[in-house]
């Protein structure tokens, strides 16, 4: 196996991503450098935040050019190594772009993956960022409290999906709001949330106040734009809102404004979220969260493509809404 | 004493700014008090930005005001004639009287009758810095943001006698305040009167240099009092974990339809990790003699200052209102209906 394939940009876009913006090409395994090691990768993680990595609109990530390989995290096996702290045949998660084999420094180690905490592919959700950003919002802003509801969009994903799980461990009502009947069966058979509100359905604000009677206390927001807007009004007095990702404005610098005056008169607290906060706290949650996972009180749900080559057709499904579940590209065997 | 009573009521409704056309004045007979009721003579009126949008009944608690209807608003007056057990002649007090000269209560909540101590302070701040203003700048300060010894504390309207107030009292604990206002001569206020670190004039082409400069170190915490534009530019130099108090949205209170309110791009209050915190002054008032015992000792000790924007006779209202709402007004907005003493 000689050849490396990877996804490079075609073409920066203003706007949703269309395939032709993506560009698969072979490339040769690349030898890792003194001090770097060789990585191949075997779950390619796809986010709505890649979409704005893309555009140079993300923390720590400058605009791609076209030849560029995409921003993406995997969970990756050490292959051969010149770092005394990863041996061969670890597992991490790293941050290997769209590839097959990448050369990383330690530094582009997101976390070690330790095989018996869970299915390898959770590290990329569940027992990942996407969960530790559930136990950021749940455990550090919003502590929702016994009896209170919180609501949370996007509640297929995995964040959301974490989120809810989380809450009702600590004996909220969890109510979600998902764009499909598929979506909204997973989010309440598989994860056990107590309602879930199909938001493409005319009636939704109407079925969200029947999920709600007493108001909602906390609204964890995946989404941004007319649904921030709208949640305001089913806020309860004192209510918290936690911002946490808008994929609506992340396909080009335009942004749905959002008027703040509907926050204040319900005293609102509203929280910004960004997920590298908490990563001093990821082993707690992992530790905690493998264990619900084992006891079936977390539970996970995947939208896998395989092979690389389909890596951006799933990408833009994802875009569209299309996933039910964490969105995942098998790349390679988990043992070889 | 005369034997009618002036009132402004409303003419029509606003259309944006409020001119003096949308408000006519009448004369009606001076009520008498009932049993269980008094009878106050009005000595002084504030005006504050919210009655713009209580007119239009777009604040809450407030019906859309119809053609006749008596513009609402507190005042500090005197009780002169009482059958009432807890007020007698003579009592100062505050109450949700209205724009006229006397009125009759029961001493209902819905009045929202207060007794004043007249020796607490002069009469007049308890319009302003010893009132509603005041408790409002109190809560946001002492029970939402809560800042911390050497945090850099920005407000806006800082002329104002919210935005005076709160930054007068983040700075007695310990804050670096730093004032936004409209013209050079509220900022001179503000730094000379106030005694704030500094002031920026938002009307100035190099005011976000000039604020940059003036919080060397970041701001941590903004107590918003206009909403708009100027939230966008304080977000960019706002720290991490920095916190945001929504106190009043001024620049938005003059439009007149629903939709055209400024639109915040929510992206950055990510990034920054802000903390958004929705205020009401309704919700404290039950704490009002709480925030006297840490303000009436500041006022007598020249630490909490203050300044009026004067206007004499009741008549002059809605000229005054106008200025207001227009932000030509230079420190509390009141109108001086009688003399303190009758």
């Amino acid at each position: 196996m000689a050849a490396n394939l990877q996804v490079q940009l075609a073409n920066q876009r203003d706007g949703m991503p269309e395939a032709g913006d993506f560009h698969v090409v072979e490339a040769p395994i690349p030898r890792p450098a003194p001090g770097q090691m060789l990585v191949r990768t075997v779950y390619l993680s796809l986010d709505p935040y890649v979409r704005k990595a893309i555009r140079g609109d993300h923390p720590g990530h400058k605009a791609l050019v076209e030849g560029d390989v995409i921003y993406g995290r995997s969970v990756c096996r050490v292959v051969r190594s010149h770092d005394d702290s990863y041996k061969v045949g670890d597992y991490l998660v790293a941050e290997t772009g769209w590839r097959q084999h990448a050369a990383i420094g330690p530094e582009k180690v997101v976390q070690r993956v330790d095989p018996s905490a869970g299915p390898l592919s959770a590290a990329i959700g569940a027992l990942g960022m996407p969960g530790l950003t559930a136990w950021g919002s749940v455990e550090h802003l919003s502590l929702p409290s016994l009896g209170e509801t919180l609501v949370v969009s996007a509640a297929a994903g995995p964040v959301g999906g974490c989120v809810g799980q989380l809450a009702k461990l600590r004996g909220a009502r969890v109510v979600g709001i998902a764009g499909s009947p598929e979506k909204c069966d997973l989010v309440t058979k598989t994860y056990g949330f107590d309602e879930c509100i199909n938001y493409k359905e005319a009636d939704w604000e109407e079925k969200l106040k029947t999920a709600c009677p007493a108001g909602v206390d906390v609204y964890h927001d995946n989404v941004g734009g007319a649904l921030l807007v709208d949640m305001a009004k089913h806020l309860s007095l004192y209510g918290r809102v936690v911002m946490c990702g808008r994929p609506a404005d992340y396909h080009s610098s335009k942004f749905h404004g959002v008027g703040l005056g509907p926050f204040i008169g319900r005293r609102a607290k509203l929280y910004g979220l960004v997920v590298y906060d908490y990563e001093h706290d990821l082993e707690r949650y992992l530790r905690l969260a493998s264990a619900w996972m084992r006891e079936g009180k977390l539970k996970i749900k995947e939208d896998r493509a395989d092979r690389l080559e389909n890596a951006p057709a799933h990408f833009l499904k994802l875009m569209h809404g299309e996933n039910i579940g964490k969105s995942i590209v098998a790349v390679g065997p988990e043992k070889a | 004493m005369t034997d009618t009573n002036k009132q402004i009521q409303l003419a029509r409704q606003p259309d944006g700014e409020p001119k003096v056309s949308d408000f006519q004045v009448a004369e009606i007979d001076i009520p008498g008090a009932g049993p269980g009721e008094f009878l106050a003579r009005n000595i002084y009126l504030s005006l504050d930005p919210y009655m713009r949008g209580a007119i239009s009944g777009r604040h809450m608690g407030h019906n859309r005001l119809n053609q006749g209807d008596l513009i609402g608003g507190r005042c500090v007056a005197q009780v002169v004639e009482s059958k009432h057990a807890d007020y007698a002649e003579g009592d100062y007090i505050v109450i949700e009287s209205g724009w006229q000269q006397f009125c009759v209560s029961d001493g209902n909540e819905k009045d929202q009758v207060r007794k004043l101590d007249p020796n607490a302070g002069p009469l007049s701040a308890a319009l302003g810095v010893l009132g509603m203003p005041g408790l409002t700048a109190w809560a946001g300060v002492e029970r939402l943001a809560q800042p911390g010894l050497g945090d850099t504390f920005v407000v806006t309207a800082a002329a104002g006698p919210v935005g005076g107030t709160a930054g007068q009292l983040a700075k007695a604990k310990g804050c670096r305040a730093v004032g936004i206002a409209g013209s050079d001569e509220k900022c001179r206020i503000v730094v000379e009167e106030y005694g704030f670190d500094a002031c920026v004039n938002y009307k100035k082409e190099d005011f976000e240099d000039a604020l940059k400069a003036a919080c060397p170190n970041g701001i941590d915490v903004y107590f918003d009092n206009v909403g708009g534009p100027i939230l966008d530019t304080i977000t960019k130099q706002l720290n991490l974990y920095g916190k945001i108090v929504m106190c009043g949205l001024v620049s938005q209170y003059n439009r007149s339809g629903d939709g055209d309110f400024h639109g915040h791009n929510m992206g950055p209050f990510v990034g920054k990790r802000a903390q958004l915190l929705g205020l009401v002054v309704y919700d404290y008032y039950d704490q009002i003699d709480e925030f006297l015992k840490a303000a009436v000792p500041l006022v007598k000790a020249g630490r909490l200052n203050f300044h009026e924007d004067r206007v004499d006779g009741l008549e002059n209202t809605p000229a005054h209102f106008s200025k207001l709402m227009s932000g030509q007004n230079v420190g509390k907005a009141m109108v001086t209906i009688g003399p303190e003493k009758g």
